[in-house]
């Protein structure tokens, strides 16, 4: 059972060039992938490298010989560019013809033209060359999750073995008769295996391409881009995510609410520079205080949030306290400033499996009420004596009051006694108004 | 002359390979994005139809015509599993019946030996493969709303397809001896196989585009929208106008852009809780969406800030839309809360020709109308023009507002509210 290479060949040539056309028809709808241009050129010239050889009959065999394995170096050269294209790399034109000029000049050495081991080491060792850079570049964009990465390095590193393979076979090949009978054989199965990694790689590097820019858009999708941590849209799926846990990690989780004080002084006083630097040093405290698993949002403005999968209200006001202590220190002074800023936190938590992400922010949203109406930077948990302490003296139409009213400021000392009347007087908190 | 070259056995051993990666290729791209189902779908009917072939193969060499009914029942039955992809992608109903009648009704025929002639056998084949082809264009072409590029090539190469096998059946049908006697004829099939190859690795290849077009839209579409209101964000709202103010700039027709900004909506959000902030929010955006025309372009575009582009709208007409959105939204919003917030809203109208001013600039004048609005008692609509027209002036703008706030006393009743 042997197969027909011009077959194969045919069936390459037209293969190649479909999929080089739809390489650069995904580039023109998608123009900021450069590197998907150059793989649809690469697929392009490669079905001109093997149209030659399909047709090497009608032309002198010798040209048709130089010129296609010239153009296959050339392809592999320009796929191997694609790919440090698209991880952000120069192109090196030496390097990208560099397999072509060796393989014409090793032409005008004489004999190389007329020994089938010389030509055959020497085109499977530069083919090879190629698709093992081309996996190395892959290899070296690793930093950039992309899920298609991984198999797309796999088959090249395969393939790049699998071009070596002829070489030990011609060498270990007694007389050149022989290798003719050999190649003969194989060379229809190596046809075949190339047409199937050629198509293998398109897809591959389509999907790869793709997951690209998909990353892109919902990194501007989910990330707020002042502050570099998640927006409101994704902290309230991340949010929804974690109380739906709930009954799975048998754990409470924890809403808490930030709220600048006075943000719109600082603006005022100090420009609206300073005033997105109170915002950014806020994320990253709040980030860096917090734990891994937890997850900082900004809601808008001045507003953050923050959700604690597996964590009670106290654990949350433990937290809620070292942000609260962080951001002090870190807002005293921005950029040479005397800033002052502080934040206001609210905390609420659930074991409640129902439990609505909208409903817990609004309760995380009415302690931070009255965290700010008792004086600010300090934290309320929903629930507390000093959360309904404001709720009952404060009529809602009041205006906000600033300081003065009886502590509900949670030093550590304090939090204790903070919690169990916490507990004590746990009973559901009207909706906010 | 490519029929002379090429080998049937080696172009169904290609065949068969080809199918059997594209098969793969796709399932790995639909692990990859569980979300794009048809992916799977579609993979899964190129390894069915990898399955066939290789049964199609090995029934030639033994000659048993049982084997080869049933390996292209499995062939027909993979275009049905394209077709429910497609029905996937698009959100339809599955109708697996529908998907499945073309395999039984050629299982049907062979296993009830309707007829003897290998003739007829080719022909119902390729009327049931021809329908399928086209039956899945007609579901590409029903989901042609959502702005895809990649469906079009997919409905050209099916339709040529279907065009491609009812030819088949007309010609043969006509001419019965272009058909020649064996149940795998001449060398010419070698071309067929050719063409359905390339056919299937660039349907594939077109189906991966889409699947992954889709994921890229619907990711730049969240990336433009407001999560709270629904409105495009500010990117949104900036990216929409511009195209807007570029497509129609040879028009010196002036444009509108209307700055909305709620009043006292922090002082709403302390005392009231972020929970009724954002009914407030969600309440104006409503209004917004509903009383103004689908093409006018709407946005949120700050914190409690909105704006709107209308298209070839004088200073009246500008004052008057944005006068309409202010008293709807005082009379809507007196009710949240049970009408202790009565939250309303300030407006700042500009209205000039797109020719002679950018976006930036339109919205600028708008800003410094707002700014008056908010100084004469806020819940109101001010509108400005710039004082002589001329751009040079337009950009003194941040220093000085060359602008002259006119009050358009007739629709604006004078009253502010500080609430």
């Amino acid at each position: 059972m042997s197969l027909d290479v011009p077959t194969l060949f045919i069936v390459s040539i037209f293969v190649t060039t479909i999929l080089g056309l739809f390489l650069l028809f995904a580039w023109v709808q998608d123009r900021s992938i450069r590197a998907l241009a150059w793989w649809g050129a690469a697929y392009l010239i490669g079905g001109i490298s093997v149209g030659i050889y399909t047709v090497q009959d009608s032309l002198s065999s010798a040209l048709s010989m130089a010129i296609g394995n010239a153009l296959l170096f050339v392809a592999c050269g320009v796929i191997w560019s694609g790919a440090r294209l698209f991880h952000g790399r120069e192109v090196r034109p030496i390097g990208m013809f560099a397999g072509a000029m060796v393989w014409l000049v090793a032409l005008t050495i004489p004999g190389f033209a007329a020994s089938a081991t010389g030509r055959i080491v020497l085109s499977s060792a530069a083919i090879s060359a190629y698709t093992i850079m081309t996996a190395f570049e892959i290899w070296g964009g690793r930093r950039e999750w992309l899920l298609s990465r991984w198999p797309a390095f796999a088959v090249l590193v395969l393939q790049g073995i699998v071009f070596l393979s002829p070489i030990p076979i011609v060498l270990l090949a007694p007389a050149e008769a022989t290798l003719a009978e050999f190649a003969g054989n194989w060379f229809g199965i190596f046809a075949l295996e190339t047409l199937l990694y050629a198509i293998a790689t398109a897809f591959i590097i389509l999907t790869m391409a793709k997951e690209r820019s998909e990353r892109i858009h919902r990194t501007a999708a989910t990330i707020d881009p002042l502050t570099e941590i998640f927006n409101r849209r994704a902290l309230m799926d991340a949010g929804r995510r974690v109380l739906g846990r709930i009954a799975w990690d048998k754990e409470p989780a924890a809403v808490l609410m930030f709220d600048l004080d006075h943000f719109k002084k600082i603006n005022d006083r100090f420009g609206h520079a300073v005033g997105d630097r109170a915002l950014q040093t806020f994320a990253r405290t709040a980030a860096a205080k917090l734990r891994a698993t937890d997850i900082v949002g900004r809601l808008g403005g001045e507003e953050f949030a923050a959700v604690l999968p597996a964590t009670n209200l106290q654990a949350a006001a433990i937290a809620a306290e070292r942000v609260r202590e962080a951001f002090e220190v870190a807002a005293k002074d921005i950029d040479g400033l005397p800033v002052g800023g502080t934040v206001s936190i609210g905390a609420a938590a659930t074991d409640n499996p129902d439990a609505d992400m909208d409903k817990l922010l609004a309760l995380a949203d009415q302690a931070l009420y009255a965290a700010k109406a008792s004086g600010r930077n300090r934290i309320v948990l929903s629930g507390s004596s000093e959360e309904r302490a404001v709720a009952v003296s404060e009529p809602q139409s009041a205006p906000p009051v600033s300081g003065g009213r009886g502590s509900a400021t949670l030093a550590p000392n304090e939090l204790t006694t903070a919690i169990s009347a916490a507990r004590a007087s746990r009973k559901p908190a009207a909706e906010a108004a | 002359m490519l029929p002379v070259f090429l080998d049937l056995h080696t172009m169904f051993v290609a065949d068969i390979s080809v199918t059997a990666v594209l098969g793969l290729m796709l399932m790995f791209a639909w692990l990859q994005s569980r979300s794009s189902e048809a992916l799977g779908w579609w993979g899964t009917a190129h390894l069915c139809q990898c399955v066939g072939l290789v049964l199609l193969v090995g029934a030639d060499m033994m000659y048993s015509v049982a084997t080869i009914k049933f390996a292209a029942t499995l062939m027909l039955a993979s275009y049905g599993l394209m077709w429910l992809a497609v029905r996937r992608f698009d959100g339809r109903h599955l109708h697996p019946l529908t998907a499945s009648a073309g395999a039984m009704a050629w299982a049907f025929f062979a296993a009830a030996e309707i007829s003897k002639s290998p003739l007829h056998y080719f022909m119902l084949y390729s009327l049931i493969n021809g329908s399928y082809c086209l039956m899945i264009a007609f579901e590409f072409w029903r989901g042609r709303a959502e702005p895809l590029v990649s469906r079009w090539p997919a409905i050209v190469l099916l339709v040529v397809s279907g065009a491609g096998y009812f030819s088949w059946i007309a010609l043969v049908g006509l001419m019965p001896s272009a058909y020649a006697g064996p149940l795998l004829p001449g060398p010419w099939f070698a071309t067929v196989i050719l063409v359905t190859v390339l056919g299937k690795v660039a349907l594939a290849f077109i189906v991966l585009a889409m699947a992954k077009e889709r994921l890229e839209l619907h990711q730049r579409v969240e990336a433009m929208t407001d999560a709270l209101t629904g409105l495009p964000n500010r990117r949104g709202f900036y990216r929409q106008a511009m195209r807007r103010l570029r497509e129609r700039r040879p028009a010196a027709r002036p444009a509108a852009v209307l700055l909305f900004d709620l009043d006292h909506f922090k002082l709403i959000n302390d005392r009231f809780g972020h929970g009724v902030g954002d009914r407030v929010l969600m309440v104006f955006a409503d209004i917004l969406a509903n009383s103004l025309k689908a093409t006018d372009i709407i946005g949120r575009v700050g914190g409690e800030e909105f704006a709107v582009l209308l298209d070839d709208a004088d200073p009246e007409t500008g004052c008057a839309v944005a006068e309409r959105v202010r008293v709807a939204f005082e009379a809507d919003g007196a009710v949240i809360a049970g009408g202790r917030v009565a939250p309303t809203a300030s407006v700042g109208v500009a209205a000039v020709s797109p020719a002679a001013y950018s976006l930036q600039e339109m919205l600028s004048f708008a800003d410094s109308a707002l700014y008056q609005a908010k100084a004469s008692g806020r819940n109101c609509v001010r509108v400005s023009e710039p004082a002589d027209g001329g751009a040079e002036q337009a950009t003194m703008v941040v220093e000085a507002p060359p602008l002259k706030p006119v009050l358009v006393s007739s629709i604006l009743p004078s009253r502010s509210r500080a609430s």
